[in-house]
């Protein structure tokens, strides 16, 4: 084979590779992201988290928001909800920078997958 | 019947009659029982509502013991059901990488009963070629929704199955929901009218695959309990039955192949669908994964055991 198309094909590989681990990263951060709050799901991504500040400073405490199903859901405890929300968002934040960061610096395919 | 219990539980009796079951009926091929130990072990490595309950038959779960041993099946579950399932043949080709398939009978037939069988109020039924490696299942047992599944699934490539039957029933029809994880809580009306409404799908095969148009002849739970929840859904596209929360499932196909156990995950051999001599290197952490090619499960089950204690 010609070694400029097996420079490549050996690149093409390892972008595929480095695509499919990142993906799997950034489902697990998806999946971490949700939150249990009376008896319903809610993913905590930053706009949620910012409306539930806002209704939490503001004093407008019940207020309703929508689950990941789009059910209305009434929040009695917001600082709870807060809580959870931030706790959530966090750890699975953190957890994902630190999968991306190792993804990123893999420079070939044995490092992405941990070969050696 | 019999139904017998084991001294301890786990389970934090705080979160109430909460548990996992399920169904293993060895084959001539594929030895079930091994299957359930590895993915019961799981279960209580990462999940709080970890009580277990193996559902088999006397013959299997004499094997198991002549295996594995008492003292193994005792500290894996906490529930023994034997109930020998009615036998009719269901013979279905099994792959083991791309080149390699075998076919045995696929024991399935009662798998709409454990609304019957399971000894917990909410139950996470799971196949055993499922592997729980996180908590979120636990989430399942907080919520409102008495019956969840996976509605979507992909691939260890992060795609979407490749193959029409995964996605629909046929190319035109409805879509496929999967029964490999169903949380339900057997005391709501609408779950019992679902497993009744699959037990008579199940009894009524022919008709229901002339009905919606698919020709795979064997008995698919997933194919049935799809039809089940079109049907109780007003016959169009599903809203009844919630998402498990990590949906989509992911899953390693039939012709993938585990390349390798890591300390802290598992490296696989992932096939291209289209082209199927080329492979991908793709490691697996933290995520739950159901592992279609059951050899490969048990080729390297004591490290996939090591991965559990």
């Amino acid at each position: 084979m010609d070694d400029r198309l097996e420079r490549a094909l050996d690149f093409s590989n390892f972008r595929l590779t480095l695509h499919n681990q990142k993906q799997s990263a950034k489902q697990r951060a998806e999946n971490m992201l949700q939150v249990q709050y009376s008896n319903s799901l809610f993913k905590a991504d930053q706009t949620l988290i910012n409306f539930v500040k806002t209704m939490k400073d503001e004093g407008y405490t019940p207020f309703v928001v929508n689950d990941v199903h789009n059910n209305p859901v009434q929040i009695e405890d917001s600082e709870l909800f807060f809580e959870k929300l931030i706790s959530a968002y966090a750890s699975a934040m953190n957890e994902y920078i630190i999968s991306h960061e190792k993804i990123k610096k893999a420079r070939n395919i044995k490092r992405l997958v941990e070969w050696e | 019947m019999k139904k017998s219990k084991k001294q301890e539980t786990s389970n934090d009796l705080l979160n109430g009659n909460n548990g996992v079951a399920f169904f293993a009926y060895n084959n001539e091929q594929i030895d079930y029982i091994k299957l359930a130990v590895l993915a019961a072990s799981a279960v209580k490595k990462h999940m709080k509502n970890n009580q277990t309950c193996l559902i088999t038959n006397q013959g299997s779960l004499e094997w198991g013991v002549e295996s594995l041993s008492t003292e193994v099946l005792n500290n894996t579950f906490d529930y023994f059901i034997t109930e020998e399932p009615e036998h009719k043949s269901n013979i279905r080709k099994f792959y083991d990488s791309p080149w390699a398939t075998f076919e045995c009978q696929f024991e399935n037939w009662n798998k709409n009963d454990i609304i019957k069988l399971t000894p917990f109020d909410r139950t996470l039924m799971l196949d055993v070629d499922f592997l729980v490696n996180n908590n979120f299942f636990d989430t399942t047992f907080e919520l409102d929704n008495p019956l969840m599944l996976y509605t979507d699934a992909i691939t260890l490539r992060n795609e979407k199955p490749f193959h029409v039957l995964e996605r629909r029933l046929h190319k035109k029809g409805i879509p496929m929901l999967w029964s490999t994880a169903i949380y339900f809580d057997k005391n709501d009306e609408v779950v019992q009218l679902f497993f009744e409404l699959w037990g008579h799908i199940k009894d009524n095969w022919d008709f229901y695959r002339y009905l919606y148009g698919f020709s795979t002849k064997i008995y698919r739970t997933d194919f049935a309990v799809s039809i089940a929840t079109h049907m109780l859904n007003g016959f169009v596209e599903n809203t009844l039955v919630k998402s498990l929360p990590d949906n989509p499932m992911k899953y390693v196909e039939p012709k993938d192949d585990i390349e390798s156990v890591l300390s802290d995950g598992i490296r696989f051999l992932s096939h291209k669908p289209d082209e199927e001599w080329l492979h991908m290197l793709a490691v697996s952490k933290n995520e739950n994964l159901h592992i279609m090619n059951k050899k490969a499960i048990d080729r390297n089950w004591n490290k996939l055991m090591e991965l559990y204690e």
